[in-house]
C-alpha cells in the first residue's frame, strides 16, 4: 500500500514541473483544478486535520464515502471518530501517534458506518506538517474507499481458512509434492498418520516414510511421472510410521494447483484392515467354494428360486450342466406337483429339512431331501440349499421297515409257541402229573390196607387213573400232533357245505334243543384249510352253542363269516347262557376247563379247536354275556404269511 | 385256641384225593369234621352260607389249584375279600401236582396260603401237617 500512496504523492509534484511555463498564480489554480478532476476522477478524496483548531477539511469524495453531505459534518476530529466502526477508532488513535510522536506516513483502513447503517471500508494515507518550532500543525492526506478490494481480501481470507480447516480435518493424508516428490505441505491427518509433525515432512522427499524393502521405487518413480503429466494414478505403498510400526496404505496422486503453483496433491489412507478383510473374504470364499464343491449333496444359491451358483454335486445329482443351471428356475429341478411346496418353503425361509420329489434333466425322478438357509448377500436375502439324493437311504429305509415288520412277526410267532409252551407245561403239570401221582397213591394205599372192600375201591379207582392217564396222553398227542403238522394239505372249502355236514352229524341234538340255525357266508364264501380242522372248528362251536342254550328263550346260533384286511373271519353267535368272561376268560380254552355245571362239560373242544387254529397262524376269541349269548370269532388267517407259503410248497411237493 | 377237634375242608375235584386224604385223617384219628368239596365254587357257597357260625366253619382248607369252574386261583381271590366276614381265622394248605415254578410262586405269593404242598402228598407228611393242624 505504501508504493501506491507514493504514486499518488509523486503525481502532482510531477504535473506541476510541467506546468511551470505559464503565470504563477494562475498556473497555480489550474494546476489545483486539474489535480482535483484527477483526484475526483480517481475517486481519491482529499482531507485535512488542523491540529491546534481541532478543523477537519473534506473534499467532496470523502464525504461521498461517509454517505453525508457538508452540512452534516462538524468538521471536527470526535465528529470523525463518531463516524468510524468501534472496533476501529484505536487503529485510528494509534496512527495518529505513531506520525505525531515518531513522524511516520500516517496509514489506516477503517470501517466507516454511514447514517444509513451500511459499512464502507476507507482507506486514508497522509503526511504531518511541522513548523519550525518542530510541533505537527496539520496533517492531510488522502481517503478512498476500498470496500470493494477489501470484501474481496476478506473472502480470500476466508476462502483460504475454509480450505485449511477441510484440509486438516479430513481423515485421510493428504500431501502436496513437487513434481520430484518433495513434500511442500501435509494436513494434520498425514501427521497423525505417521506421527511426524508438519514441519518433519515439508522440504523432505518420501522415501522416508517407506517400510524398508517392501517398495518397488521404480514404480513409484514412474506413477509419480505419469501423475505429473496429468493422469491421476494410484498406488499401494507400504509405509513406516515414526514409531518404526508398518502399514499398508492405498495413495492416490494427481496433478493440481496448490497457491497458484502446479503441484502433486496426493492423498493417502490405510488400508491394512481393509487388506486383511479383503484377504479374510477371499479366503472364506475360497473355503466355501471347496467345501461346496467337496460336499456330496448338491448345492444351489439362488434368489427366490432363480439359481445364481451351484456346485458340481448339483450338476451330478440333476444332470444339468452348470450353464443350464445357473440363472434357470431351480423349482424345475423338483417335480412339478411339489413346486407349490418348495415355493412356500423359500418364502417362508424354513430352514429344516424336508422330502420332496426331484426331477432329472431327462425326466427320472427321485427321492430327495431339501435343506435350505437364508443368508444375507450383497444387501439382500438369498437361500442355499442343499439337494440330497436319498433314494439309497429310501430304500434302506424301506428294507428295514420291511425287516424290522418281519422281526415283529417272528417275535409274535415266538411269543405265540412260547405261550403254546406254557400252554403244554401247564397241562403236564396238572393233567397228567395228576393222575399219575394218584397211581402211586392208590398203590400204596392198596398194600397197606387190610379191608377187602377197601382194597377193591383202590383197585377200581387205580383202574380210573390209568384210564385218565391214557386219555390224556391220548389228548396231548392229538394236541402234539396238530402243532406238528403245521403244512397239513388244505383244500378249497364251502363253508355252506361244512356246516351242513356238521348239522347232520349234530342233527339229533339240534332236534332236542328245537334250535334254529341260520348262516351267511356271501362275503367270503369259501377258505383254503384243512377240512378235518374246519369240521372240527364247526362242530365244537356248533355244540357248544346247542349245550348251553338257555331254556329261557328260543336258541338261536348264526354263522357268519367276512373278510377284514384280508383275513377271513368266521363268527359264531349264539343266544344261551353265555359265560362271565370276566370270570372264567382266563380259562376258556384250557384243557379239561368247564364252567357250567353240565353233564357234558368235559372241556376238550375249545382247547382242541384252538390248537388247530393256532397251529395254522389263527387267532380264536370270544365275546360273552351271561344270559345273552356267546360269540366266538375265528381269524383263519391273522398271522398265516409262513403258512400261506408252506401251502404253496406242499401243493408243489 | 383251637377248638379240640379241628374242621378240615378237602376243595379238590380230583376223587383218589379226596378219598385217600378221608382215610388217612380217620385212620390216624385227628377228627372227623371233615367237608368235602368238588371245586371252589361249593367251598365259597359254604363259607358264605356259615360265615358267622364259628362252629361250623373249618379251620383248615386244603385246596387243589386245578378245578373245573372255580379253580383255586378263583377261591382265592374271592376269599380275600370274603375273609373279613367270617368268624373264624382259617388257614388254607395249597395242594396242587402241578411242580410249575410259575404256580408255586404265586401261591407263595398270596398271604392267605400258608404253604403249598406238592401231590401226591405221602401219608406221613399228610399225618404230620394235620397233626400241626390239630395242635
Amino acid at each position: 500500500m505504501v508504493p501506491k500512496k507514493r504514486a499518488i504523492k509523486k503525481r502532482p509534484q510531477k504535473k506541476s514541473k510541467s506546468k511551470r511555463s505559464k503565470s504563477a498564480p494562475e498556473k497555480a489554480t489550474e494546476r489545483q483544478h486539474h489535480i482535483d478532476m484527477a483526484l475526483e476522477a480517481a475517486r481519491v478524496g482529499i482531507w485535512e486535520w488542523f491540529i491546534k483548531t481541532d478543523k477537519v477539511r473534506w473534499s467532496k469524495i470523502v464525504y461521498e464515502i461517509f454517505g453525508i453531505t457538508k452540512k452534516e459534518f462538524k468538521g471536527d476530529l470526535n465528529s470523525y471518530r463518531k463516524m468510524v466502526h468501534p472496533e476501529d477508532r484505536q487503529v485510528i488513535a494509534n496512527a495518529i501517534h505513531e506520525t505525531t510522536a515518531n513522524k511516520k506516513v500516517y496509514f489506516v483502513q477503517h470501517r466507516v458506518i454511514r447514517p444509513d447503517g451500511t459499512i464502507r471500508w476507507l482507506e486514508a494515507s497522509g503526511n504531518g506538517i511541522w513548523n519550525k518550532q518542530g510541533e505537527m500543525v496539520k496533517l492531510t492526506g488522502t481517503a478512498q474507499d476500498i470496500t470493494e478490494r477489501k470484501n474481496a481480501e476478506i473472502h480470500f481470507l476466508e476462502s483460504e481458512q475454509s480450505y485449511k480447516t477441510l484440509f486438516n480435518s479430513v481423515e485421510e493424508a493428504i500431501y502436496i509434492q513437487d513434481h520430484d516428490g518433495t513434500f511442500m505441505d501435509v494436513n494434520d491427518g498425514a501427521c497423525k498418520m505417521y506421527g511426524y509433525n508438519r514441519s518433519e515432512f515439508i522440504g523432505r522427499s518420501p522415501a522416508f516414510l517407506a517400510a524398508e524393502g517392501k517398495n518397488d521405487f521404480n514404480l513409484v518413480a514412474e506413477k509419480i511421472k505419469m501423475a505429473s503429466s496429468g493422469i491421476p494414478q494410484t498406488l499401494e505403498f507400504w509405509a513406516k510410521k515414526k514409531n518404526g510400526e508398518e502399514f499398508l496404505k492405498e495413495v492416490r496422486i494427481a496433478k493440481g494447483f496448490y497457491f497458484g503453483k502446479e503441484m502433486l496433491i496426493s492423498t493417502a489412507r490405510d488400508i491394512t484392515e481393509r487388506k486383511k478383510f479383503e484377504e479374510e473374504l477371499r479366503e472364506s470364499e475360497q473355503r466355501f467354494r471347496t467345501l461346496q464343491q467337496a460336499s456330496f449333496g448338491g448345492i444351489g444359491i439362488h434368489d427366490k428360486g432363480k439359481i445364481m451358483d451351484c456346485n458340481q454335486g448339483l450338476i451330478d445329482i440333476t444332470g444339468y450342466s452348470r450353464d443350464e443351471l445357473i440363472g434357470s428356475d431351480g423349482l424345475r429341478l423338483v417335480a412339478p406337483e411339489w413346486r407349490d411346496h418348495v415355493m412356500e418353503k423359500i418364502l417362508s425361509g424354513a430352514e429344516k429339512p424336508y422330502d420332496v420329489e426331484g426331477i432329472r434333466k431327462d425326466g427320472s425322478r427321485f427321492s430327495l431331501e431339501v435343506q435350505a438357509k437364508n443368508i444375507p448377500y450383497q444387501g439382500k436375502m438369498i437361500r442355499v440349499t442343499e439337494f440330497r439324493d436319498i433314494t439309497e437311504r429310501k430304500l434302506n429305509e424301506a428294507k428295514i421297515m420291511e425287516q424290522n415288520s418281519r422281526l415283529l412277526s417272528i417275535t409274535e410267532d415266538l411269543k405265540r409257541k412260547n405261550e403254546q409252551l406254557e400252554e403244554f407245561t401247564q397241562i403236564v403239570s396238572h393233567n397228567l402229573r395228576s393222575p399219575v401221582g394218584n397211581i402211586l397213591t392208590l398203590i400204596n394205599f392198596f398194600e397197606t390196607s387190610e379191608k377187602e372192600d377197601e382194597k377193591a375201591e383202590y383197585l377200581s379207582l387205580l383202574k380210573e387213573s390209568g384210564h385218565t392217564t391214557q386219555q390224556t396222553l391220548h389228548q396231548l398227542n392229538e394236541v402234539l400232533k396238530i402243532k406238528q403238522n403245521k403244512k397239513i394239505p388244505r383244500q378249497k372249502l364251502d363253508f355252506e357245505r361244512v356246516l351242513h355236514q356238521v348239522k347232520t352229524m349234530l342233527s339229533a341234538k339240534i332236534t332236542e334243543s328245537s334250535a334254529t340255525i341260520e348262516s351267511d357266508f356271501s362275503q367270503a364264501p369259501t377258505i383254503l384249510y384243512p377240512n378235518i380242522y374246519l369240521e372240527s372248528i364247526f362242530l365244537n362251536l356248533l355244540s357248544n352253542s346247542l349245550k348251553y342254550v338257555d331254556p329261557a328263550r328260543k336258541a338261536v346260533v348264526v354263522f357268519k363269516t367276512f373278510q377284514s384286511n384280508s383275513n377271513i373271519i368266521l363268527e359264531a353267535r349264539d343266544n344261551g347262557l353265555g359265560i362271565n368272561l370276566e370270570r372264567y376268560g382266563h380259562q376258556i380254552f384250557k384243557l379239561h376247563k368247564t364252567f357250567h355245571r353240565h353233564p357234558e362239560s368235559r372241556g376238550i373242544g375249545l382247547f382242541m379247536i384252538k390248537n388247530q387254529i393256532e397251529a395254522l397262524g389263527g387267532e380264536i376269541s370270544v365275546a360273552s354275556q351271561v344270559d345273552k349269548g356267546t360269540t366266538i370269532f375265528v381269524n383263519f388267517n391273522k398271522y398265516n404269511l409262513d403258512a400261506a407259503e408252506d401251502t404253496d410248497n406242499s401243493v408243489g411237493r | 385256641m383251637q377248638p379240640k377237634t379241628p374242621i378240615i375242608a378237602l376243595v379238590d375235584d380230583d376223587k383218589v384225593f379226596q378219598l385217600t386224604t378221608l382215610r388217612t385223617i380217620q385212620a390216624a384219628n385227628l377228627t372227623d369234621k371233615i367237608l368235602q368239596f368238588e371245586n371252589g365254587e361249593e367251598a365259597l357257597s359254604f363259607l358264605k352260607q356259615h360265615a358267622t357260625e364259628s362252629d361250623n366253619l373249618p379251620d383248615y382248607i386244603f385246596l387243589d389249584i386245578n378245578m373245573p369252574f372255580v379253580d383255586g386261583w378263583m377261591f382265592l381271590d374271592d376269599f380275600a375279600t370274603l375273609k373279613t366276614g367270617l368268624k373264624k381265622n382259617i388257614s388254607i394248605y395249597m395242594v396242587s401236582s402241578s411242580i410249575d415254578p410259575r404256580d408255586v410262586n404265586r401261591a407263595r405269593g398270596n398271604k392267605n396260603v400258608s404253604e403249598y404242598i406238592i401231590k401226591p402228598v405221602s401219608r406221613e407228611k399228610l399225618i404230620e401237617l394235620l397233626k400241626r393242624a390239630a395242635a
